[in-house]
């Protein structure tokens, strides 16, 4: 079988996870009407997102076509970690308020795969604690990738300028550096 | 001139312009020698870069307006509604947040054609048979405003990774990927409505880009990349559905990798039938290449070539098969 289903109980565990980090209801924000399922890798396995009508094609057997690819990438689940997928970032980005707004020389340092040092940041909603993830946006808001806090926001006026905020997960030049 | 001749003028030709002499010996005998040297002087220029406006996620007015503040020149390529051709000066196309964001393709003019030309709808199903690294794949997506079911097939896992990441870029996801070799499309059972085969190739009309190829292949890679090419006509045009479209499209110049496959799908098969390109761009296929007559009809085919169109070499023959 190229995808399978998700157990109701693994689908729980990445529901609780996305929505505890980024806003209650925030997955099935994401998955509005279409189905997960997921596909082994070597690791662990990726879960996709899919229009329900294509589970027939997805679950069949064919030993000459291997499944790379379905519908949206939600997540890489590797053992209890869950890793975002880019995709699953940008949407994220459209709604969540968990949002780390940088400038734009921050913009740069952080799709170049730098992290997100105190200078850079322009807002960070009140509250956050330290390991907590948060989408990344410039000032406009568009997406440029995904982060963890290295400090509890309210400390953010103790820090000085190039005291680290942020720790870079993804960003959106890896685009540029895996040739895509 | 007789053969003999041909061939002595190829090799004085070759040695000047650093090509193997059988490459032009071919373009002696298809073209004659003014045109042979009009082409080879073509070769050496660069050819202009070209981008797709990523509709998916933004609008071309916004593309626009972006790149040109940043010093990017745009002409809208007359055919395509979200093709442009693009001087970049400096900047390196993909360095932009632009690019990041998925809002343009960095992409040849033939490349957004050969879709043009294939035309997929939304709500279709459509495969793409050689698809990465997805040029392509997400411009069908984008034609097809993200609805129905792409399927793309490779078999190369490095550049299938560079799909995944263009399909996430551009924010497709109507997509399936599969690997595997398309010559085995038919047992996957899937009836499509369309299909497009940008077959592997000898890439003879990619000189311009890449002056290695004057010298990187044989006569025999050419045969070679030829039976494939008939063998992945021949499975696409088995599994696609009865009224449904192929286009079929290599960035090679050679006519043994174009006119000569499709003559012999024409004999093969009597189900199918070629249908106009249109003629907006490049200039007619030929139907008797080397002075062999082929199907007359493989005249409604088109050819982008740099001497005559400013581009890379490139074929696009769109057939459909009957009822």
């Amino acid at each position: 079988m190229w995808a399978e289903p998700m157990s109701p109980e693994e689908w729980e565990r990445i529901q609780t996870w996305i929505d505890n980090n980024f806003g209650a209801g925030a997955t099935a924000h994401m998955l509005r009407d279409r189905t997960p399922v997921r596909v082994p890798t070597r690791k662990g396995y990726t879960v996709f997102m899919v229009p329900v009508q294509w589970l027939d094609l997805l679950e069949m057997d064919h030993d000459e076509f291997e499944l790379r690819h379905a519908g949206e990438a939600l997540a890489d689940i590797v053992g209890e970690q869950v890793r975002l997928s880019l995709s699953a970032v940008r949407r994220l980005s459209e709604f969540t308020r968990v949002r780390l707004v940088v400038s734009r020389r921050g913009a740069e340092a952080f799709t170049y795969g730098r992290s997100i040092i105190r200078e850079s940041v322009v807002d960070i909603p009140a509250g956050l604690r330290r390991g907590r993830k948060v989408v990344v946006v410039d000032e406009d808001g568009h997406c440029l990738g995904l982060a963890v806090l290295s400090v509890d926001a309210e400390r953010l006026k103790l820090l000085s300028d190039d005291d680290l905020v942020a720790r870079n997960l993804v960003d959106i030049g890896w685009f540029v550096r895996h040739g895509g | 001139m007789s053969r003999r001749e041909i061939r002595q003028r190829a090799k004085q030709i070759s040695e000047v312009h650093g090509y193997l002499p059988y490459m032009v010996e071919r373009y002696l005998a298809l073209w004659g020698e003014e045109e042979t040297l009009r082409f080879i002087e073509a070769c050496e220029r660069p050819v202009k870069r070209a981008i797709r406006v990523n509709t998916l996620l933004t609008t071309a007015d916004e593309v626009v307006g972006r790149l040109t503040k940043k010093g990017v020149v745009l002409t809208q390529v007359p055919w395509l509604e979200e093709g442009y051709l693009a001087e970049f000066g400096d900047v390196s196309p993909g360095a932009l947040f632009e690019y990041m964001w998925g809002y343009y393709y960095v992409q040849s003019v033939p490349s957004m054609t050969a879709v043009h030309i294939l035309d997929p709808r939304p709500g279709e199903v459509v495969m793409d048979l050689a698809a990465a690294p997805g040029g392509k794949t997400t411009h069908i997506a984008q034609r097809m405003h993200n609805t129905g079911l792409v399927v793309a097939m490779d078999t190369d896992e490095q550049r299938i990774g560079a799909l995944r990441g263009n399909l996430a870029r551009c924010g497709v996801n109507n997509t399936v990927v599969l690997r595997g070799d398309a010559r085995r499309v038919g047992r996957l059972g899937i009836s499509p409505d369309r299909i497009l085969l940008d077959a592997p190739c000898s890439g003879e009309g990619l000189i311009p880009r890449d002056p290695s190829r004057k010298t990187s292949k044989s006569m025999a890679d050419i045969r070679y990349c030829a039976t494939r090419q008939d063998e992945m006509l021949d499975a696409a045009l088995g599994a696609l559905r009865p009224g449904g479209i192929l286009v079929y499209a290599t960035c090679s110049i050679a006519p043994e990798e174009d006119e000569f496959v499709v003559d012999g799908i024409l004999r093969r098969r009597d189900d199918v039938v070629l249908e106009e390109v249109g003629s907006a761009f490049g200039i007619p296929a030929y139907t008797s290449p080397y002075g062999v007559q082929l199907d007359s009809t493989i005249a409604r085919a088109r050819r982008f070539l740099p001497h005559t169109d400013g581009t890379e070499g490139f074929f696009i023959c769109k057939i459909r098969k009957e009822e």
